[in-house]
């Protein structure tokens, strides 16, 4: 394997792993191969379905995120890097499953980014306000009539750490 | 004469991929150039009526194929030169049809650019780029892979990120036409040419990775023109400026199955891969718009043909679930390993690449076929 993209790959690995266990959303499946070139994620946390023709959230969703050979050069085809794999009736502007529009990736933009962007777009932090450019029209029409309902969480995909000096309080002292 | 450019100098073959702008005003040029024998012709497009008055053509040409315009053009100035044409994208190209030739870029998009650059490598042919720029400016450069630099080897991260992408919720996003004048176009045609006529004359390989140092530079506006000299190979470039050392398969790509080709490598363990250099083989396509699936049976990206949809007429394109750029062994059914490889749309001058472990085999197909190198 070229030694660039050997310890390109590497370096995904370790950041996606600790952000996985920084995480209570993240959990990061990764492929076969060392290091590995893709990845299967999961998300714990509220996206939109279409279900019987009503629109509800829905708690979980499974992204595919994988590294093409020539990924650190060229990316002439995002669709070729991210795919959704469930649920398949998500509902988003930006979302026509399996695919996702993420705009446009950089060749060698790092997992971990590619992770925020997809957390931020599932949750609708971010979306498409123009049907021109979406993938779902009517996705897009709903999300501007309803975006007071967004984003569907405040949870941050990494936990935030509280820094506290704990001081241990002999028992039966005095408080 | 080192291997560069061996067998090309003594009955040179060419190749002018892009026949805008530049590339209309190089092809007559070359009918002057005494060693050159044979040249292939590469563009995909038609000649359109915008490109009157910033092409060099007929109003005739209108509608035609490009490649077929200038076939015809370049016969009618020197009949002693054959002339191919492939009316596709250069990475649609066979790559080994390219072997023992120079290669001219005359193209105004980062992606095919790095595509030349890509095969050049590979084959270890030199290539020429020449580019211009509406405000004025004009430059050329020979690129040997011997020589070490690449094209990549200059380019920093915004050069990476503004290479064209086509993005499912956009559809194509094609390089924007650079509607430079015809006379840049003029000049950036001499300028290659004019590199083309040095390089094939220097005998010595110093002279021509001198040569190959030099970016030629000239602005028009300010009247000023220099010459940019290259330290050499970045360590940090991206590209990997491997050089195929090819094995030459008499078979066509219709005579040999996928199993035949890792049995003949004497790579039939699970772990043994097939791959097709810049290329994903994709086993179905999709429609983002409404949703429609279309199998294309593990074909090669570049040559699946008409992606239009059928129920809605935009083009379809595979996610990522339904391609990969390798195929595994242990993964392949064996429906596929009985395929001939001209059902993954591989050609006689295809080169697939079998890897296990630390061995790697590259074979051109149909060898005898394409002519070979």
């Amino acid at each position: 394997m070229d030694l660039i993209r050997e310890s390109w790959l590497k370096w995904q690995f370790e950041d996606g792993m600790k952000l996985a266990a920084a995480s209570d959303i993240l959990t990061l499946h990764p492929g076969p191969g060392v290091p590995p070139a893709e990845y299967v994620a999961r998300f714990d946390c509220p996206t939109m379905v279409r279900e019987q023709g009503s629109i509800t959230r829905r708690v979980g969703f499974d992204m595919l995120i994988r590294f093409p050979l020539d990924y650190l050069r060229s990316a002439p085809n995002p669709a070729l890097v991210v795919a959704l794999l469930s649920p398949r009736n998500a509902y988003h502007p930006n979302v026509a499953p399996p695919f996702m529009c993420v705009g446009n990736i950089a060749p060698g933009t790092s997992l971990c980014e590619l992770i925020y962007q997809i957390f931020e777009i599932m949750t609708f932090q971010k979306l498409t306000p123009s049907e021109h450019d979406a993938l779902n029209k009517d996705a897009c029409s709903w999300a501007r009539n309803h975006m007071d309902l967004f984003p569907l969480t405040s949870r941050p995909l990494r936990r935030r750490e509280l820094s506290l000096d704990i001081t241990e309080i002999p028992a039966g002292a005095a408080l | 004469m080192n291997s560069d450019i061996r067998g090309v100098a003594a009955g040179a073959s060419i190749a002018v991929i892009g026949l805008g702008n530049i590339g209309s005003q190089v092809v007559p040029l070359l009918a002057g150039v005494s060693c050159v024998s044979k040249v292939i012709l590469i563009d995909p497009d038609h000649y359109g009526a915008a490109n009157l008055g910033h092409q060099r053509i007929a109003a005739a040409a209108v509608d035609r194929l490009k490649v077929k315009v200038q076939q015809r053009a370049l016969r009618a100035l020197a009949a002693h030169i054959a002339v191919d044409t492939s009316p596709c994208r250069i990475e649609a190209v066979p790559p080994a049809r390219l072997h023992n030739c120079v290669m001219l870029a005359c193209v105004d998009s980062r992606a095919a650019r790095q595509s030349i650059n890509r095969i050049a490598f590979r084959l270890g042919v030199p290539w020429i780029d020449a580019g211009l720029d509406r405000s004025g400016s004009v430059r050329a450069r020979v690129y040997l892979s011997d020589t070490g630099d690449c094209l990549e080897c200059n380019w920093g991260v915004r050069d990476y990120e503004l290479l064209e992408q086509q993005v499912p919720c956009r559809g194509d996003t094609a390089a924007l036409a650079t509607v430079a004048p015809m006379e840049l176009g003029s000049i950036a045609a001499g300028l290659q040419v004019m590199l083309l006529r040095r390089l094939l004359s220097r005998e010595s390989a110093e002279s021509r990775h001198e040569l190959a140092r030099q970016q030629w530079f000239l602005d028009l506006p300010s009247g000023r023109g220099w010459i940019g000299h290259y330290a050499g190979k970045n360590p940090h470039c991206r590209f990997d400026h491997l050089r195929w050392q090819l094995s030459p398969l008499p078979r066509s790509a219709g005579d040999i199955t996928l199993g035949e080709a890792f049995a003949l490598a004497g790579m039939e363990t699970d772990d043994a891969t097939f791959s097709v250099d810049g290329q994903m083989i994709v086993r179905r396509v999709r429609c983002a718009q409404c949703g429609a699936v279309r199998s294309v049976g593990g074909r090669i990206l570049a040559r699946i043909g008409s992606t239009a949809c059928q129920q809605c007429s935009r083009a379809m394109t595979p996610a990522a679930i339904d391609a990969s750029d390798r195929l595994r062994r242990k993964d392949i059914s064996a429906v596929w390993l009985d395929r001939p490889l001209a059902a993954f749309g591989l050609a006689d001058g295809d080169v697939i690449t079998l890897n296990a472990g630390d061995a790697t085999v590259h074979y051109e197909l149909g060898y005898a076929k394409h002519g070979g190198h």
